[in-house]
């Protein structure tokens, strides 16, 4: 190890601005472009499914020729182990993927956003009733209560959305409430107040608009966490149904391709997805984060 | 400080009872009549043993009464199978030690990954070597545990055979093979948990570096090893040990699919295999054991947070 430390650190701007839990990604650089393009890219495909030049993504290929084939120029990540044309499927798969971490997020969002606007606008005994509800569906490991959902309720679209937006609810509920808490003894607030403004119309006018930033950057994060979960989920078996194509039922059903060595691309190509669409989520999110300076602090 | 425990105590036993609560309701989540979704080809016997059991006739309160203190005692039901089904309780015993083996392990390699790292990082602040760290770790926290154990699985257990890639050893048995065993699986979800660590130290160091008694143990002419491990890293680890107490939480989650993954006979895969049978009493069980284990857990580091921290001891 070099002998000297380095105590001129104080002087590297940079450093001190990590110290004071300042953000360093101030600036929309590469980094962000490539984050967005991959995003653009996939939510594209999601949306263009149907209109691709590709095959059905529950079209057998060539009388199940194409059953585990490596990556090719006809079929550009090659098939799965049931001869479905795995590119096909990573589409059709973000589709569903991505529909349940947008809508798991929207409900979370709406419903926790709500949540936190009230908790930390009136304050009081409502505050107080609101954190113990939340706290208490903090207090199970999220990713039990989720499969506890679905198992029980049923493996629909809908009830795995429900059932990861419930989980990202008290999420999006806490980071609310700290910044309304914030933003309500502004002065604009007051001065809002003292013009005779509602309640109700300064929750929606004067503070919404400032704790959106926050809350979506922490949205950011959600869908990258929901989509993980619908895979985490996917695997135990308590995910989507087994037929829908979706990046998690991708990665369990290429499973035994990976351990018997044949097939490894298929897991590969789910796990891809799933790598590259959260890595762009956590820095989208951390931008948002630097940009709008929002607090980290306020979160307790 | 008395007070303080008493009040801590009170709540954890409103949040035991209504995470009880869920679990119990769950059953009743279940759509049309439970008795016949849980056994579905049983007999008419079987059906009528249930209900008895369960108590499905008697109105929710009394039913959930009757459950709670089946539960407490541990008696958390059983399988319902055509031939022999075997209490909840059984599985559960034998899985807990395994599942707990498995959060030790993830959170010391956790532990053991980061706080080198951390350190490191933080003492070449700004550096290149800094720079890399720290982007390796942002890298780290985009990948799920579940895909890094596949891609382990695959690369150093299919391929180069050095870890076996399913199955569990007894620590009893051979203790060369139970740590092989149990590393892929524990690695697998300590590189996000290390990442996260490591970030937190970093960041506590660097300001820790910055301080008087830095400079004057420099001046001293301290070796630098030293000054790092005796000097910085205790001040600056206060945050890193609070953080680790409330990831546990984190690591059950993961650890469930984990275990799934490489059939380690844990809590998380007795919950798999429940969901695949549809047994749905002892999915319930599964629920409502991590659930309240979690509770548990977490009480318990915020209850070694306050002894800890005089500032908290003082606020209160």
């Amino acid at each position: 190890m070099p002998p000297d430390l380095p105590t001129d650190v104080a002087v590297a701007p940079e450093v001190i601005a990590v110290v004071a839990g300042a953000p360093s990604r101030r600036t929309f650089g590469v980094g962000a472009w490539l984050a967005v393009g991959w995003l653009v890219l996939v939510i594209g495909l999601a949306l263009l499914a149907p209109l691709l030049p590709i095959p059905k993504p529950s079209e057998i290929i060539d009388h199940g020729a194409l059953r585990d084939a490596k990556p090719s120029l006809s079929h550009l990540l090659g098939g799965d182990d049931n001869s479905y044309d795995l590119f096909s499927r990573i589409v059709w798969g973000a589709r569903n993927s991505l529909a349940v971490g947008f809508f798991a997020v929207a409900i979370g969002g709406t419903v926790g956003g709500f949540l936190g606007l009230i908790a930390g606008y009136y304050r009081g005994r409502i505050e107080t009733l609101i954190t113990a509800v939340l706290d208490i569906m903090l207090a199970f490991p999220a990713l039990v209560l989720a499969l506890a959902l679905t198992t029980f309720l049923g493996h629909s679209l809908f009830y795995v959305s429900l059932a990861l937006g419930i989980i990202s609810t008290p999420i999006l509920a806490r980071i609310t409430r700290a910044n309304t808490l914030t933003w309500s003894q502004r002065e604009f607030v007051t001065a809002a107040r003292a013009q005779g403004a509602k309640n109700r119309r300064i929750i929606v006018r004067e503070v919404l608009p400032n704790v959106v930033p926050a809350m979506a950057s922490i949205a950011l994060l959600a869908v990258a966490v929901v989509i993980v979960a619908e895979a985490g989920l996917s695997l135990l078996g308590a995910g989507l149904k087994v037929d829908v194509p979706s990046w998690g039922n991708i990665i369990t059903f290429g499973r035994s391709g990976l351990t018997n060595g044949q097939a490894p691309h298929i897991v590969f190509s789910g796990s891809g997805a799933i790598f590259f669409t959260v890595l762009s989520l956590n820095y989208l999110g951390d931008v948002v984060r630097a940009r709008f300076d929002v607090k980290e602090g306020a979160l307790t | 400080m008395g007070a303080l425990i008493g009040k801590k105590v009170v709540q954890l036993a409103a949040v035991l009872l209504v995470v009880t609560f869920f679990s119990f309701l769950l059953i009743h989540l279940l759509p049309g009549d439970p008795a016949a979704t849980i056994i579905p080809l049983g007999t008419d016997a079987q059906r009528t043993q249930l209900r008895k059991d369960v108590g499905l006739d008697k109105p929710l309160v009394s039913q959930y009464t009757r459950w709670l203190g089946k539960f407490v005692r541990g008696d958390f039901g059983r399988y319902y199978r055509q031939f022999g089904g075997e209490p909840v309780r059984k599985r559960l015993s034998q899985a807990l030690p395994v599942s707990l083996q498995l959060l030790v392990y993830a959170e010391v390699l956790a532990l053991v990954i980061a706080i080198p790292l951390g350190i490191l990082a933080a003492y070449r602040a700004g550096t290149w070597v800094d720079r890399f760290l720290s982007t390796g770790a942002f890298a780290s926290l985009a990948i799920p545990d579940f895909v890094l154990a596949l891609v382990l699985i695959f690369y150093l257990g299919v391929k180069l055979k050095w870890f076996p890639v399913l199955g569990y050893v007894h620590f009893g048995q051979s203790p060369t093979e139970h740590f092989k065993s149990m590393f892929l699986p524990a690695f697998s979800l300590a590189l996000a948990q290390a990442a996260v660590y490591m970030r937190l130290l970093r960041s506590d160091m660097i300001a820790t570096l910055q301080e008087d008694y830095i400079l004057m143990a420099r001046s001293q002419g301290l070796p630098t090893w030293r000054i790092l491990l005796r000097h910085a890293l205790r001040p600056s680890s206060f945050s890193l040990l609070t953080v680790a107490g409330i990831s546990v939480g984190t690591l059950i989650g993961g650890a469930i699919v984990i275990e799934a993954i490489f059939t380690l006979p844990g809590v998380g895969l007795t919950i798999f295999q429940a969901i695949s049978e549809r047994q749905y009493i002892a999915v319930q069980a599964c629920v409502a054991v991590i659930g309240c284990g979690y509770v548990v857990v977490n009480f318990v580091v915020d209850l070694l947070y306050t002894a800890l921290d005089p500032r908290v001891r003082h606020a209160a």
